[in-house]
């Protein structure tokens, strides 16, 4: 196996020996599977020009690739880069692995935080020389200064090159346009804690890949304060297409961050129904139980019979996800009662087993709160002026407003989602969209 | 970032969005006010009156370009400015930078304890007393606290500084001969001019803040679109700095320079203000001396601990709990810690090392400002946002300018 960094600023030498310059960078081609070094950077390295490539060679023409020097065939071209070549074509695939992987930030896979690739690791594989891993850590920080004895003793942890996911600019702007699976694949958790430290610009970026749909999942286990950047910044068409896409009451969190002016431009590319909703919520003041319930509640007529009810919701079971139970109403909408996920699974319509309280849209959170550690309920159901049942509150409601009240700032849940993954949360989305 | 702008005029809403996205050019300018730079402001003030005034607006102008391009790089590249520099130069670079900036940073921050120390000390408390409370003050505001929590208290520390405001109108200076002093460049062609001119220029844009403002703006999250109001935030940080120095001048000026006295260091100034302006005066001296430190002596391990540990590339976050990020908290832990320490051991020579400090800020400073130009024309690192040809010129005039500053104290400090 071989070290990137021990081969850099190694002599290029063409075939009568002559010194052609310093080897600057490795070029690979991001869509290509087997990641295979398809040129050799040449230049001379000073600290302006790190990344400058005065010429390229062709893989094909080096006849030797060595750590002491680069020999060039007979044959080889020396391709020169003319001046006043743009650095970046956003249109090429290519990775330039000195310029955009090495010292870049990615991502670890064991735990989600963001490193510093430290070494690239390279092998021969017949006539190809192929990128086979990244290290990062303390190790091979150590090594590349000089201290092998250190590094050796230090943590080094290596990623397959086909695991990586970058995310300093050049390189998430070349995976995402060749290989966006690799961050597609990801669940909406990680992706999550993914968007939560890198850059908002590149944030946004990303969840420009991924598409309204698994966007809004990702938004869903993200904190709403960083939901409002990422969205204020993402082109409205696409940013509506996200809202549109999201749980009403996570959409609500993220609109009442934007400035009134972009929470109208974003609802006026929603359909007219979906727009209505959102802004009757939006009415309700944050700090009152209207501010915090979800109207996506199942609800069943007060004469409807129990087995029905079981089985219109076994039909459909993401009527339940949101709230945890069904509300009955008179035909004004008025509740006249509850059953509980207990009282469904046990078919059976006694009250000990699904209390609950009735509160009006103006109430604060406060007394939300207070209503629920005191008469120890799981759900509330919400009225307006006039008693009609127009959303819900469950105890994840209750539980996410103290955890924000007792974190503020900290990223919504995170340890949270660490320890647990969010499984409950991503089995819900995936139900959700099959 | 984090915001919550709801608003029906557009005017309000523009004003809760430069309220929301305020805090790193804020804190890092106000922050370069820290003892040593008051010291610097008061010496000037009680040696050459207020004729030396206009030498603080060339360093808020320069203070103003490097800490709108570090905000902006922060911003851009969602890294710090040591992570960039390892990034873009190479990791032989980032850890050479990395430990000068280290010992630095740890010996500007004894010099903010001894400040403290010095401060309380003219109130009649003890440097043991002090020194430690500070110490576990700044440590369990931000180990324990949220990043929202760390920016609102060190944003309230902040008014502290309205204490120099008051103790120089207090003063009852020469308001015609202070205007005067800020338009007219005229200084005395002396050693003593030249060493002071430049010690404010160098006082005043600092390694660790040009470091703090671009790291600190990574973890504000501030986006792309908060770049046009960020500069509210760098201008008026800076303007501030320079405010409340140009109030610690004229109060040296219109007591101590009128009277022929002269001073060591912005405890004196303190105690000297006294029987000149009233003790009002002279304790809301000290107070703000105090204040001035304290804030520093927070920032400064903050602006340590998130350079080490984006060279590293370790998490670096006041969000971020002591298990996520321990590189982070273990090093602000350690400043602190070692900071105060070498304040409160007896018969160490501080004076030696808050010097060597200086020296080591100035022989920092210079390639610091020449790779964040570099970093600021790189298109693969900065994109659409890399500076222009005219912008690269007014980094190299400013560059040039602090170069000459920095030959130039050296050579006359040496003489």
């Amino acid at each position: 196996m071989l070290a990137l960094t021990e081969h850099l600023g190694q002599k290029v030498l063409d075939a009568a020996g002559h010194k052609r310059g310093r080897v600057v960078e490795l070029l690979v081609d991001m869509s290509d599977p087997s990641a295979r070094i398809l040129r050799v950077g040449v230049g001379n390295r000073s600290i302006q020009g790190r990344h400058t490539v005065a010429t390229w060679i062709d893989w094909t023409d080096i006849a030797s690739f060595e750590s002491t020097s680069v020999q060039c065939r007979p044959e080889a071209r020396f391709v020169e880069v003319e001046k006043g070549t743009r650095v970046l074509d956003p249109a090429d695939n290519f990775l330039w692995l000195n310029r955009d992987v090495l010292d870049t930030q990615i991502i670890n896979p064991e735990g989600g935080h963001i490193v510093r690739v430290g070494e690239i690791a390279l092998v021969r594989v017949g006539e190809d020389l192929q990128v086979i891993a990244i290290e990062f850590g303390a190790g091979p920080v150590a090594r590349r200064l000089g201290l092998a004895w250190l590094g050796e003793r230090l943590e080094t942890t290596s990623i397959d090159w086909h695991d990586l996911h970058l995310v300093s600019g050049r390189g998430l702007t070349a995976q995402l346009a060749t290989n966006s699976d690799r961050y597609r694949s990801l669940s909406a958790a990680e992706l999550a804690k993914m968007v939560a430290q890198i850059s908002p610009g590149r944030g946004t970026q990303l969840l420009a890949a991924l598409g309204a749909h698994q966007a809004a999942e990702v938004l869903a286990v993200s904190h709403p304060d960083l939901n409002a950047g990422l969205v204020h910044d993402l082109p409205h068409h696409l940013a509506s297409e996200i809202i549109s896409e999201m749980h009403s009451d996570d959409a609500v969190a993220t609109l009442r961050r934007q400035h009134s002016g972009h929470i109208e431009a974003l609802l006026a590319n929603l359909a007219t129904d979906r727009a209505r909703e959102l802004r009757a919520l939006l009415a309700h003041p944050p700090t009152s139980a209207g501010g915090l319930m979800t109207i996506e509640i199942a609800v069943a007529n007060a004469e409807e019979p129990l087995a029905d009810i079981c089985e219109r919701l076994r039909m459909d079971p993401t009527k339940l996800h949101r709230f945890g139970g069904v509300v009955r109403v008179s035909d004004d909408r008025t509740p006249v009662g509850f059953l509980s996920l207990t009282a469904l699974v046990a078919q059976s319509e006694d009250p000990l087993l699904s209390p609950y309280e009735i509160v009006r849209a103006d109430t604060a959170v406060e007394d939300v709160i207070s209503l629920f550690a005191t008469h120890d309920i799981f759900a509330a159901v919400v009225v307006d002026e006039t008693g009609r049942c127009i959303g819900g509150i469950n105890i994840d409601d209750v539980l996410e407003e103290l955890v924000a009240e007792q974190r503020p700032g900290r990223r919504k849940f995170k340890d949270l989602v660490d320890r647990h993954s969010l499984g409950g949360r991503r089995a819900r989305a995936s139900a959700r969209h099959p | 970032m984090t915001r919550s702008i709801t608003s029906n005029s557009p005017r309000r809403a523009r004003v809760m969005v430069i309220l929301a996205i305020i805090g790193p050019g804020l804190l890092a300018g106000l922050s370069d006010d820290d003892p040593a730079g008051i010291t610097t402001y008061s010496v000037l003030g009680a040696k050459f009156g207020y004729q030396m005034l206009w030498v603080l607006l060339i360093s808020t102008v320069a203070l103003i370009i490097f800490h709108d391009l570090g905000l902006r790089m922060g911003v851009v590249t969602g890294q710090g400015l040591a992570g960039l520099i390892r990034q873009r130069f190479g990791v032989r670079f980032a850890a050479v930078g990395i430990s000068a900036l280290f010992v630095a940073n740890l010996g500007t921050t004894c010099a903010e304890f001894a400040g403290i120390a010095a401060g309380f000390e003219l109130l009649g408390v003890s440097r043991y007393v002090s020194v430690p409370l500070a110490a576990a003050a700044v440590s369990a505001l931000v180990i324990k606290g949220s990043f929202r929590r760390v920016q609102h208290v060190l944003l309230a520390l902040s008014v502290v500084f309205v204490s120099y405001i008051i103790a120089g109108v207090l003063a009852h200076p020469d308001w015609g001969a202070a205007a005067r002093g800020v338009v007219l460049p005229t200084m005395p062609l002396t050693r003593d001019a030249i060493v002071l001119a430049t010690a404010t220029l160098g006082t005043t844009l600092a390694p660790w803040g040009l470091s703090f403002v671009q790291s600190y703006a990574v973890d504000k999250r501030l986006t792309i679109s908060d770049l046009r109001y960020s500069r509210y935030d760098v201008v008026t940080g800076s303007a501030l700095t320079a405010l409340i120095g140009f109030f610690v001048v004229v109060a040296c000026a219109a007591t101590l320079h009128a009277s022929g006295l002269s001073i060591n260091d912005a405890a004196d100034a303190a105690a000297a203000l006294r029987p000149l302006a009233g003790s009002l005066a002279s304790d809301l001296f000290a107070v703000g001396l105090i204040g001035s430190a304290l804030l520093a002596a927070s920032i400064l391990p903050l602006s340590t601990a998130y350079s080490v540990s984006e060279v590293v590339g370790r998490p670096a976050g006041v969000n971020d709990s002591r298990s996520e990020a321990p590189l982070f908290y273990g090093t602000f832990s350690a400043v602190i810690v070692l900071a105060a320490g070498f304040v409160l051991l007896p018969g160490l020579p501080l004076v030696a090392i808050l010097v060597l400090t200086q020296v080591l800020n100035a022989i920092l400073l210079l390639p610091l400002l020449a790779m964040m130009a570099g970093i600021a024309s790189d298109e693969v690192l900065m994109g659409d946002h890399r500076a222009t040809k005219p912008a690269m010129v007014v980094y190299g005039v400013t560059i040039l300018l602090i170069a000459v500053s920095v030959v130039a104290l050296g050579v006359f400090s040496i003489l």
